[in-house]
């Protein structure tokens, strides 16, 4: 058992370390690119499962971004279940959308967007389309 | 002059005015244009949004002609000069009387932003009607023709079909006249409503408006009568539609699962399971989320753009690919 537990630590340092540029590319595109007019919060998670987020507003929490996130994660897998090859898609609510796209390194980017009708629509498609070709060094 | 066949309510200002709209129910409502805080012709404008179908008489000692045109175009009903003999008055009494007594034409008008084009497509579609909707803004002009509850076809210039309705129910502000069903001169659209619908929604949020991006400036800013609309549409030429969105793939279920309608469906049993997932994990994240009731997801895949949209009492899946 200490075995198994050691094994899966040095995994996970060594993932740490082989996604700390995809992160840092994540946290600088965050930084430069958003929020956009509308945006409640975003996400992205790593290929090892790490998520990062920002708020921009307070009726989204931390904590429940990084649920949805999580939760959210699994939507292009179970798209492909039923041979649907997503590149983007979008959950759409009552008062929120919640935009997703692909990005290098089968990172995945979440953007939570108010569901108004006054919101320019081409912002988040931008935003979408910029990240599918994030550089990483 | 009415021996006492009318009941007149009158009010000194616009805001008096509508109390009394909202209390009493009236025939035929008579504006001066001189009023104050609000003038006649402004007032009769608001009442075109508040107050559809309300028939608007002005009376005025400003009877100019730019006047007329102006109040006519506005939705007046009738426009009349005050005449100060008494038998001037007379005539005002039979003009109004007249109107009073004249059942409203059939078809009513409106305002897209107050009542969305959609609304009234929808309504006419649940209720199997047969109607034709005239839309025009300054730069687009457009019918859709509903028969039985179908949306049999569009038409907007040269275009026609769904791109057509597509454009249509994508445009940001005008008007509307809904009209009694007149049999096109061919069918174009054989789609399920509310495919229909769903579909010029999501390409509405995405932005994209075939129309007003090919709208040519307007020639003037006058919104066109209902004549000239009708006479403007016989003129156009009825080339075929260019490219457009081709439904590829439709399933309709029924909120229990039973296929209700399905078109070019390889495996409806598999969209159906998709569908059912989908709702499982739109569930998840409403308990998660304050985001309101789910109502679709839209897809962007390597096969085309599908929209799995998940009511309580439906289930529908559809890919399409633009051509």
């Amino acid at each position: 058992m200490s075995g198994a537990a050691g094994y899966a630590f040095v995994r996970a340092q060594r993932d740490d370390i082989k996604y700390e540029p995809m992160r840092n590319a994540c946290e600088q595109f965050f930084a430069a690119q958003l929020p956009v007019t509308g945006l409640a919060a975003c996400g992205a998670r790593l290929p090892d499962g790490m998520v990062i987020h920002q708020c921009f507003t307070r009726w989204l929490s931390p904590q429940q971004v990084r649920q949805a996130v999580a939760h959210l994660a699994q939507s292009f897998e179970l798209l492909r279940q039923y041979q649907v090859e997503s590149i983007r898609m979008a959950w759409v609510f009552e008062h929120l959308k919640v935009h997703m796209g692909l990005g290098p390194n089968s990172t995945s980017l979440f953007l939570f967007v108010e569901n108004r009708p006054d919101l320019p629509p081409g912002e988040i498609q931008t935003v979408l389309e910029q990240f599918a070709t994030l550089p990483v060094e | 002059m009415s021996k006492g066949s009318w009941e007149i309510f009158t009010a000194e200002n616009h805001s008096q005015a509508l109390a009394l709209l909202r209390q009493h129910p009236v025939d035929v409502v008579v504006l001066d244009l001189e009023m104050p805080v609000m003038d006649g012709l402004q007032f009769l404008r608001l009442l075109a949004r508040t107050n559809p179908g309300q028939q608007v008489v002005i009376l005025t000692g400003r009877a100019t002609e730019e006047n007329r045109k102006l109040c006519l175009e506005s939705g007046a009903a009738l426009f009349l000069e005050k005449l100060i003999a008494p038998e001037g008055f007379a005539v005002v009494f039979e003009s109004l009387d007249m109107l009073a007594n004249t059942a409203p034409q059939e078809g009513f008008r409106g305002m897209m932003r107050r009542v969305g084009l959609q609304e009234v497509l929808q309504m006419e579609c649940l209720g199997r009607k047969s109607s034709v909707l005239e839309i025009f803004t300054g730069k687009v002009r457009g019918r859709i023709f509903v028969a039985e509850g179908d949306i049999i076809h569009a038409e907007s210039g040269s275009l026609q079909g769904e791109v057509a309705l597509y454009g249509l129910l994508g445009l940001r502000g005008g008007e509307f006249n809904l009209r009694p069903f007149s049999e096109p001169a061919r069918r174009t659209i054989s789609g399920h409503y509310e495919f229909l619908l769903m579909e010029a929604a999501r390409l509405t949020d995405e932005g994209a408006n075939v129309l007003e991006a090919a709208a040519p400036p307007p020639a003037s800013a006058e919104i066109p009568t209902g004549e000239e609309f009708a006479h403007d549409l016989q003129v156009q030429d009825a080339s075929p539609a260019p490219a457009g969105v081709r439904i590829e793939e439709m399933v309709l279920g029924s909120g229990s699962g039973e296929v209700l309608y399905d078109c070019k469906c390889g495996s409806v049993e598999s969209r159906l399971k998709l569908l059912q997932r989908i709702e499982q994990h739109a569930a998840l994240l409403s308990n998660m989320l304050p985001s309101g009731r789910f109502d679709r997801t839209e897809i962007i895949a390597t096969e085309g753009r599908i929209i799995c949209q998940v009511q309580p009492d439906m289930r529908l899946f559809v890919r399409s690919v633009t051509t």
